[in-house]
C-alpha cells in the first residue's frame, strides 16, 4: 500500500459572500462593569431564598429606579450648569445718571441761581450728616457728692 | 536826637500792631479750649477722689489723729477738685451754648446768666473749703455743694436740650430760606412758560410738609421738658432720652426735606 503524500497545509478558501466570525470583540469597560454588577446582584438575590421571584423582580426594579433617579438628580443640574453661559453682569445704573443721559438739559441747567441752590443744598446735606443730636461730650460729669466719714 | 521821639512813636505803633492779635486770641474762649480745660480738671478730680476714698477708709479703720489729718487734707483736695470740675464743665457748656446757632435770644440769655451765676457759686465755694477746720465742717461744705448741684441739675439738661434743638433749628432755618428761594424760582419758570411746574410745585409742598413735621417733633420734645424733673428734683434720664429721640426724628425729617430739595433742583435742570 502506497502511502498517501502528506497534504500540504492549506489556508481555507473563503467564499466571497461568506461571513466569517472574526476575533472575539472587545467588550466595553462599562458593559463589563454592568455585567459584574448584574452577577453580584444575581448572587445576592440567589441567596435571598425567602423572597419569592416576583418580589425579587419588584425589588430589582425599585432599586434600579432609585439608582437611576439619584444619578439623574446629581448629573442633570451639573450638566445644566455647564451648558448655561455665565450671566453677564449688568452694571447698576443710578436713576440720576439715567436721567442725565436720557433727558435734555433745560435752560436752567446752567442758571447761576439754580447752581447756587445746588451748592447750598449740598452744604446742608453735609451739615445734616455730621449733626449729632445728643451732646454726648457734655453729659453732666459723674461726681461723688456723698462725702461722709461714717462706717 | 531829633529822631529819638519819632523812633519811639514808631516802635510803639509797631508794638501795638503786633500785640493786638495776641490779645484778642487770649480773650476769646472757644468751646474746644474750655472742653480741654474741663477734661483736664476731671482727670485731676478722679485722682483726688480716689485718694479721698483711700484716706477715708484708713480713718474709719484706725481713727488715729494722723489718719484724721490725712483724711482732712485729702477731702479738701477732692472737694476743691470737684468744684473746679463743676466750674469748668459749666464753662464748657456755656461756650457750647454761645457757639450754637438757631437758639432764640430769650432762651439763650437766661441760661447764660444762670450758668454764670453757678460758675461764680462754685468758685466761691472752692475758695472757702480750706478754712474748714474739721471733717464735720468738710462734710457740711460738701453737702452744701451737693444741694446746690441738685437744684441746678435741671438747668444743665435744659441747656443740653436747648443746644440740641438749636443745632436742628439752625439747619432748618437755612433750609427754609433755600426752599423759599426755590419757590420764587419755580414761580418765575411758570411765568416764563418754559416748563410744566405742576410736579415741582407738588414736590415743594411735600418738602414744606417735611419741615413742618420736623418743627412738630421739636415741639413734642419741648412738651416733655416739664417731666424731666422727677421725684425729689431728681432728673428723669428716661425722659431725657425720649426728648432726644423726638429730636432725632425731627433731624430725620430735615434729611428727607433736603433730599427732596435735591430732586426739585435736578428736575428744574432738565426739560419736561
Amino acid at each position: 500500500m502506497q502511502e498517501l503524500p502528506p497534504i500540504p497545509p492549506q489556508t481555507p478558501e473563503i467564499p466571497l459572500n461568506q461571513v466569517v466570525a472574526g476575533p472575539p470583540k472587545k467588550t466595553s469597560p462599562l458593559s463589563e462593569i454592568l455585567a459584574r454588577v448584574k452577577e453580584r446582584f444575581s448572587a445576592i438575590f440567589g441567596r435571598l431564598t425567602f423572597i419569592s421571584p416576583t418580589a425579587k423582580k419588584i425589588l430589582l426594579v425599585v432599586l434600579a429606579f432609585i439608582v437611576i433617579g439619584s444619578l439623574v438628580a446629581v448629573f442633570v443640574p451639573l450638566i445644566k450648569k455647564l451648558m448655561l453661559k455665565p450671566e453677564e453682569k449688568t452694571p447698576a445704573v443710578e436713576t440720576s445718571q439715567l436721567t442725565l443721559t436720557t433727558r435734555k438739559p433745560s435752560r436752567y441747567a446752567t442758571d447761576e441761581v439754580v447752581l447756587k441752590f445746588e451748592s447750598e443744598v449740598s452744604t446742608l446735606e453735609g451739615n445734616l450728616n455730621s449733626l449729632e443730636v445728643k451732646e454726648s461730650d457734655l453729659n453732666p460729669p459723674p461726681l461723688n457728692w456723698d462725702v461722709n466719714f461714717e462706717e | 536826637m531829633r529822631l529819638l521821639p519819632v523812633a519811639t512813636l514808631f516802635s510803639f505803633v509797631i508794638g501795638l500792631l503786633f500785640a493786638s492779635p495776641a490779645f484778642s486770641q487770649e480773650e476769646k474762649l472757644t468751646y474746644e479750649r474750655s472742653y480741654q480745660d474741663y477734661t483736664y480738671n476731671y482727670d485731676i478730680y478722679r485722682r483726688a477722689n480716689s485718694e479721698y476714698e483711700s484716706y477715708r477708709l484708713q480713718y474709719i479703720q484706725y481713727k488715729t489723729l494722723t489718719a484724721q489729718e490725712n483724711a482732712r487734707e485729702a477731702t479738701v483736695r477732692m472737694l476743691q477738685a470737684r468744684d473746679e470740675v463743676s466750674k469748668t464743665y459749666l464753662t464748657a457748656l456755656r461756650t457750647r451754648l454761645s457757639e450754637t446757632g438757631g437758639i432764640q435770644d430769650d432762651k439763650r440769655g437766661p441760661l447764660n446768666s444762670q450758668i454764670d451765676a453757678s460758675v461764680l457759686w462754685f468758685a466761691d465755694h472752692k475758695d472757702k473749703i480750706p478754712s474748714a477746720g474739721s471733717l464735720e465742717d468738710l462734710v457740711k461744705d460738701s453737702d452744701e455743694a451737693s444741694e446746690y448741684y441738685k437744684q441746678k441739675e435741671y438747668m444743665l439738661y435744659d441747656t443740653l436740650v436747648t443746644i440740641s434743638i438749636g443745632k436742628i433749628a439752625f439747619i432748618r432755618e437755612k433750609q427754609d430760606t433755600t426752599l423759599g428761594e426755590i419757590k420764587t424760582k419755580v414761580s418765575e419758570i411758570r411765568a416764563n412758560g418754559d416748563k410744566d411746574t405742576a410736579v415741582l410745585e407738588r414736590w415743594i409742598l411735600d418738602t414744606e410738609n417735611r419741615l413742618t413735621r420736623s418743627r412738630e417733633k421739636e415741639l413734642e420734645a419741648l412738651e416733655l421738658m416739664p417731666k424731666l424733673k422727677g421725684n425729689q428734683d431728681k432728673i428723669n434720664l428716661g425722659v431725657y432720652e425720649d426728648i432726644l429721640f423726638k429730636l432725632s426724628e425731627s433731624h430725620q425729617y430735615l434729611k428727607d426735606a433736603n433730599s427732596y430739595m435735591k430732586e426739585i433742583i435736578n428736575e428744574i435742570k432738565f426739560e419736561d
